[in-house]
């Protein structure tokens, strides 16, 4: 075995020992660190074993937060529809139009010349 | 104050002079109130009929009537006339609102000399006429008249010709109802004749030319009354009444529901209403109203009724030339016309007198700015002799003349059948409706496809060996080709395949596309219609 080899190799163990090791100081820094300022649990929080199966659904989730949740999407499903059809004969109710006023004076017009020209 | 003529004393004017003066005019007001007397009015409600002044008051809002020339008399001494002096004469003339709308009318009083057609009336006639078309309101006449006043001569029939003039200047310009309440003969027709609308009487009016007296004797025919002009006749066989009431509170509230679809001049929208229903209901039941088997009918107005606002559909010549349909309703509140086939008579063809009643009603919305709504399922023209010599090219003519001269919204909706000249007649795109709908079921086609198949493969049809399965085979492969809307929906001929439940929805949008519709015309005295 070349010597260039064997100094090759020390290195590379070299370098992954101190790549390993610095890692492990990492973790341990991470864990620490976790525990030092991990929430304190309330006393009183410890929920009670004999409560009834009703109040919560398999998710976990209070009646009230699926009331709230069917509610939230009743009115996004009616909002969407409401946004597709709010238009639809809004223009009717609100009478003619500018438009529709300009074209009766040109008729209007057009009568009174025609009128004229056989007068 | 009301406006029914009854002064309030408020008493703070205690001169005798003032105090007599304003009881005479009481006491002539009570006299003009009693029109003939006390004892006609007692003849004129034994024969079940109201006085002139009862009916302007069922037609009008409570209070609204003003009555103009009330002391109005005549000026002849002929013939015992000068003993004939009433105040107003016989008719009552005015002014008063109809669902806080104001309109013009006259109420023919029979109490005075049978309401005969004198040269007074038709001065106050005329002035209330001239009065509406100035205002731009709508005219309503009561009609219960004897005809002419034969003692004033001329001067009657001349009287009568200035009411046809100003009936013929008002057409089209303010909306002019004829009430028949009573009988109408001779010359007097001419003019419910001319307005725009004729509301009869069951049992109690008659309109003719001459009478049966006269008919028997010129023709040897012996016809009573009520076959001859009752309403009955007139609004199923000869189609000058548009109405037929059961009587004549009946026919007083078709006027004032008649009326809330027209505007009061030309220069208006129609009234609109608040809309009460959903604009984007979907009746599933339109889905399977029209039977696939295009040889099986059904009924048009199940159609419209769901389509339309609910309860909003008021016919018009109900029973005359029933294959074809017509009538105001509204579409989110919004008044339109509505034309359309009947294919449970006559399938649905178009005959001379479906032809005259589509025309002039396409005519009336047209001059009142109301929009069309079309449906159509038919077979084509009536075929036969008596409709050729009859004239069916020049009254079918009319429906193209006046779809063609109409500048309104127009839509057209393809329910089913829609062949050769009822295709190109009932509103086609190409006489300038502006959007054409088809359902699933429509079949527009040069004519229907077994007829198709006949022409085409007669000789082939012969050679075979089995014609009739040959001919079924055949007729299937034409209908699937040319029977089917997606054949004109590719080439634009029609502009869309709806559900027939979309329908009202995608015409209210539609409507709301054209309601500013403008489009210019030619400059012209007038055109000539086939008429």
């Amino acid at each position: 075995m070349s010597d260039l080899l064997i100094q090759g190799l020390e290195i590379s163990f070299l370098g992954m020992g101190l790549t390993f090791a610095a890692l492990g100081i990492l973790i341990l820094t991470m864990i620490l660190l976790e525990r030092g300022f991990r929430p304190k649990q309330s006393a009183v929080v410890a929920p009670s074993a004999a409560a009834p199966a009703a109040e919560a659904d398999a998710e976990g989730l209070q009646d009230e937060e699926v009331a709230a949740a069917i509610g939230v999407a009743l009115a996004y499903f009616r909002h969407k529809q409401a946004k597709g059809r709010a238009s639809l004969g809004e223009t009717l109710t609100a009478g003619r139009g500018g438009w529709w006023a300009a074209g009766q004076s040109a008729r209007a017009a057009q009568f009174k010349s025609t009128s004229r020209g056989n007068g | 104050m009301s406006l029914d003529g009854n002064m309030q004393d408020n008493g703070h004017h205690d001169d005798s002079g003032h105090q007599e003066l304003a009881k005479e005019l009481r006491q002539q007001r009570e006299k003009m109130k009693q029109g003939g007397g006390l004892k006609r009015i007692e003849a004129q409600h034994a024969k079940g009929k109201l006085t002139a002044r009862e009916r302007i008051e069922r037609l009008l809002d409570e209070g609204s009537f003003q009555e103009i020339d009330g002391y109005m008399t005549h000026r002849h001494h002929d013939f015992g006339m000068d003993e004939n002096r009433f105040s107003g004469d016989s008719v009552v003339t005015g002014f008063g609102k109809i669902n806080g709308r104001t309109i013009c009318l006259f109420a023919q009083d029979f109490t005075v000399l049978g309401g005969s057609f004198s040269e007074v009336q038709g001065q106050k006639v005329a002035k209330a006429m001239d009065l509406a078309l100035q205002a731009g309101v709508p005219f309503v006449g009561l009609n219960d008249s004897v005809g002419a006043r034969i003692q004033e001569g001329v001067y009657s029939l001349a009287a009568y010709a200035e009411l046809f003039w100003r009936n013929t200047q008002a057409s089209g310009v303010i909306p002019q109802i004829s009430v028949m309440l009573g009988p109408c003969a001779g010359g007097s027709v001419y003019s419910p004749a001319l307005t725009d609308f004729v509301i009869m009487t069951q049992g109690t009016s008659h309109m003719f030319i001459t009478g049966p007296q006269v008919i028997k004797t010129v023709t040897q025919e012996e016809v009573d009354l009520e076959t001859l002009g009752g309403a009955d006749t007139h609004s199923t066989v000869s189609g000058v009444a548009h109405f037929a009431a059961a009587d004549e509170e009946a026919a007083l509230a078709l006027t004032r529901q008649l009326l809330s679809y027209l505007p009061s001049n030309n220069a208006e929208p129609p009234p609109s209403v608040k809309p009460t229903d959903d604009p984007w209901r979907m009746d599933s039941e339109l889905n399977s109203i029209v039977p696939t088997d295009p040889g099986l009918a059904y009924d048009m107005r199940r159609v419209i009724h769901h389509i339309f606002d609910h309860g909003s559909f008021l016919e018009v010549h109900q029973g005359y030339a029933q294959n074809a349909i017509v009538g105001f309703a509204r579409l989110h509140g919004q008044a339109v016309g509505i034309v359309a086939q009947q294919p449970e008579v006559m399938a649905g063809v178009i005959d001379i007198n479906a032809s005259d009643k589509i025309s002039r009603f396409i005519r009336i919305c047209d001059a009142f700015n109301i929009p069309i709504v079309t449906f159509i399922d038919s077979p084509g023209f009536m075929p036969g002799l008596m409709q050729e010599h009859g004239g069916i090219i020049r009254h079918g003519a009319k429906i193209v003349y006046a779809y063609s001269e109409a500048t309104v919204p127009k839509l057209a909706v393809v329910t089913r059948k829609a062949y050769g000249g009822a295709y190109i007649v009932m509103s086609s795109k190409y006489i300038r409706t502006d959007l054409v709908f088809a359902w699933p079921t429509a079949e527009i086609a040069v004519m229907g496809a077994e007829g198709a198949v006949n022409i085409l493969y007669r000789k082939h049809l012969k050679d075979v060996a089995d014609p009739e399965a040959e001919h079924a085979k055949i007729t299937a492969e034409f209908r699937e080709k040319f029977s089917r809307p997606y054949t004109p929906a590719a080439s634009g001929h029609i502009d869309d395949i709806l559900l027939p439940s979309e329908t009202r929805p995608r015409l209210i949008g539609a409507l709301e596309l054209l309601r500013d519709k403008q489009v210019s015309l030619p400059a012209k005295k007038h055109g000539i219609m086939p008429v």
